[in-house]
């Protein structure tokens, strides 16, 4: 590789010799600052949580098990993808994640409706036709209103091609920080084993026409958590 | 011509243009009230930006030991690393690359670096199409324009310029002024070409050594989109990217989403490590990381500016410029518009950019909005001072002529003497800022100011020798 890759060499070696000098002191910057806390500890965990998803436009449900498998329900009525209706080639279709473990009950309570017509739901790569996917989380971050996934939930499609987004979680995955989400990717070493991972904050958006904010950009227009209290 | 004249020309251009400024100004607003109400979300913002400054100065001090690291860990998983000393050798590897794996089009997610080497012209150049696929990027793509701004590519624009543009490349109707309306109409049309393409390329925003994870921020979702479906994925990223820890950035993406448009953190931030392993349902079956230097090693060997590669791109500096108010994102000329731009360039493309230097009111104001810290206005100082002495023998003999005049109290007094006596002369020859007006460079877009009868040395003198009033009014009346 190193022979493909002449240039390699050179960079690493002119680095070397010019870190040798160390910085000069720079004029502005006060070591001391740095000592202070960035933020404030958040004093309630749950409730942060909620307004920061409010104020991202993540659309938060939640409730018990029953409550949530009715408000799927209605979801899926509302974006027309009514169970039997749309058996056509090209017709919308909905992609769900395998269960991973610990989640097939619900998984089989929520996507009930559809099992056995022809427009149920998949869990093989996504494409265009999917208007919804159903995924889980790795962890929710009370601080940002952000949920974190992997290519466990579904690979790295399912959760921005389709328009709308539906994540199911647990009231325990919440967890305050950044900094605790991301510890939890380095439990079992510093390089995680996953190719890639995603902390998603509100759905799609833009505001690159006179800053004004669009929904709904590349991804989904719609990001909706049920959370199981 | 050169860039310097160049830069002068279309300075004078869009400095009056009104309709520009009514867009920008709009849009500055917008953005300062964001970031505004952005800092108050941290205890204290002061705090995060040291904190921020601490570990850049880490990373950038172990540079060659963290990228190292970093390589290492992406390898692990079955990335592959490309180290580029020039942006020919970094366009030469993603064009052999593309054509070696039969790629006809390409979908692009916004990356400075990629203008930085032009990587999109060497790509349409080999028959490679290849589309900007940030909504801001699109628009200037369509337009064959450069970015206006490092963050905000069609910040210059209104929207009934994007309707516009939209009519005639898109064939919307003419109608359509709406924001909703223009992004939907984009979002489907580049659908269509991200289900095609085979090539994704990307940049980065952090490359995070303990993890060999490239961190990339977004708002709209085309990078995950980049990274998800084609089947080859290049990012193209500067060496100087390197965060050494993946917890650093529990600071780094609120930080920088703070800075660059108030958010608490953008709407997405990926961490891509590969292509798709073996337990994984999609995703490329290659990943390529291109790491480009292009004058970033040798800007690491200034111990006095070395500071300038802890820059995370947030272009916080250009919003609160002046100067950028003024001449806009394309009067630079450059890659890299505003502070940031300027102490950066000359370092990236030679001492034919040191004129950005003089691009400045050394207000500090870049200095002072920067989340790590990055001592701006100082260095544009010091790169004025470095240009200083490549100036012309007579200009430098004429600076030291003036410096050892004004450096007594004597000379500096007799110097002042002549120089009101030549002024007034000067004055008198021609109506201010008319043709003939020997001062006009001056007067053209400033009142001349109007000369005082005496020196303050003498009103001075006067004031605390009243006797010798007549002496020194008479003295003052004739010089």
């Amino acid at each position: 590789m190193n022979q493909e890759n002449p240039a390699r060499e050179r960079i690493l070696r002119r680095l070397a010799a010019a870190l040798k000098t160390p910085t000069q002191p720079p004029w502005t910057h006060s070591p001391a600052d740095a000592a202070r806390p960035a933020f404030a500890p958040l004093t309630d965990i749950r409730t942060h949580f909620r307004d920061e998803c409010a104020a991202n436009r993540t659309e938060l449900i939640e409730g018990r098990r029953e409550e949530l498998v009715r408000a799927f329900y209605k979801l899926l009525m509302d974006t027309g993808l009514a169970p039997g209706e749309n058996p056509g080639p090209g017709a919308p279709r909905i992609y769900a994640q395998k269960p991973a473990a610990g989640v097939e009950a619900i998984w089989e309570e929520l996507l009930r409706p559809w099992q056995g017509c022809s427009d149920g739901p998949d869990s093989g790569p996504p494409d265009d036709r999917h208007a919804t996917s159903l995924t889980l989380a790795e962890a929710l971050i009370a601080r940002t209103g952000s949920l974190l996934i992997s290519t466990a939930q579904g690979g790295r499609a399912a959760s921005v091609l389709p328009p709308l987004h539906i994540v199911y979680a647990r009231a325990e995955q919440i967890v305050a920080e950044l900094d605790d989400a991301l510890a939890r990717l380095q439990n079992h070493g510093p390089t995680p084993a996953r190719s890639m991972f995603s902390l998603i904050t509100g759905p799609s958006r833009t505001a690159d026409i006179e800053k004004m904010l669009v929904l709904g950009a590349h991804g989904p227009k719609r990001l909706v958590i049920l959370l199981d209290a | 011509m050169n860039a310097a004249r160049q830069f002068e020309q279309d300075a004078r251009r869009i400095a009056v243009d009104v309709p520009l400024h009514q867009v920008l100004k709009k849009n500055l607003a917008t953005y300062q009230h964001a970031a505004g109400l952005g800092r108050e979300r941290f205890a204290d913002w002061n705090a995060a930006r040291a904190q921020a400054h601490a570990v850049k100065a880490e990373a950038i001090a172990h540079l060659d030991r963290y990228l190292l690291e970093f390589e290492r860990n992406l390898t692990a998983r079955g990335g592959r690393v490309f180290w580029a000393e020039t942006a020919a050798e970094a366009r030469d590897y993603i064009l052999a690359l593309a054509r070696r794996r039969q790629v006809r089009q390409v979908v692009k997610s916004k990356s400075m670096v990629s203008e930085e080497v032009h990587l999109t012209p060497a790509l349409e150049a080999a028959g490679i199409a290849t589309l900007e696929t940030d909504l801001g990027e699109y628009i200037v793509q369509l337009r064959n324009e450069p970015p206006f701004h490092i963050v905000t590519p069609a910040m210059h624009l209104r929207r009934e310029h994007v309707a516009a543009l939209f009519h005639e490349k898109l064939g919307l109707p003419e109608s359509v002024h709406e924001p909703e309306a223009l992004v939907a109409a984009a979002r489907a049309e580049m659908r269509r070409r991200f289900l095609a393409a085979e090539m994704g390329i990307t940049g980065a925003n952090f490359l995070i050594a303990d993890a060999g994870l490239v961190a990339v921020t977004e708002n709209e979702g085309n990078a995950r989109l980049s990274a998800a479906l084609p089947r080859i994925h290049v990012v193209l990223t500067g060496i100087e990217k390197i965060l050494p820890r993946l917890r650093d950035l529990a600071l780094f993406w609120p930080l920088l989403a703070t800075a660059g448009t108030g958010q608490a953190v953008t709407c997405y931030n990926s961490l891509i490590g590969g292509p798709r392993q073996e337990n994984e349902s999609d995703g490329p079956e290659e990943m390529h990381v291109v790491l480009l230097d292009n004058g970033r090693g040798e800007l690491a060997a200034d111990p006095e500016q070395r500071d300038i590669l802890h820059c995370i791109r947030c272009g916080a500096c250009l919003n609160i410029c002046p100067i950028f108010e003024t001449v806009g994102g394309h009067g630079y000329g450059t890659t890299y518009q505003g502070p940031i731009g300027a102490v950066l360039t000359p370092h990236l493309r030679g001492p034919r950019f040191a004129h950005l230097a003089q691009a400045s009111s050394l207000c500090g104001a870049c200095t002072s909005v920067c989340p790590v810290e990055i001592d701006l206005h100082p260095h544009l100082l010091q790169l004025r001072r470095d240009s200083s002495r490549r100036r012309p023998w007579r200009e430098q003999a004429a600076f030291r002529a003036f410096g050892w005049l004004a450096g007594d109290g004597k000379r500096f007094e007799k110097l002042g003497r002549r120089g009101r006596r030549w002024l007034r002369y000067a004055q008198s020859l021609a109506a201010p800022s008319s043709r003939l007006d020997p001062l006009r460079p001056w007067t053209r877009y400033r009142a001349a100011p109007e000369l005082p009868p005496e020196s303050f040395r003498d009103w001075w003198r006067k004031r605390k020798n009243p006797a010798a009033t007549n002496d020194a009014g008479a003295k003052a009346a004739h010089s």
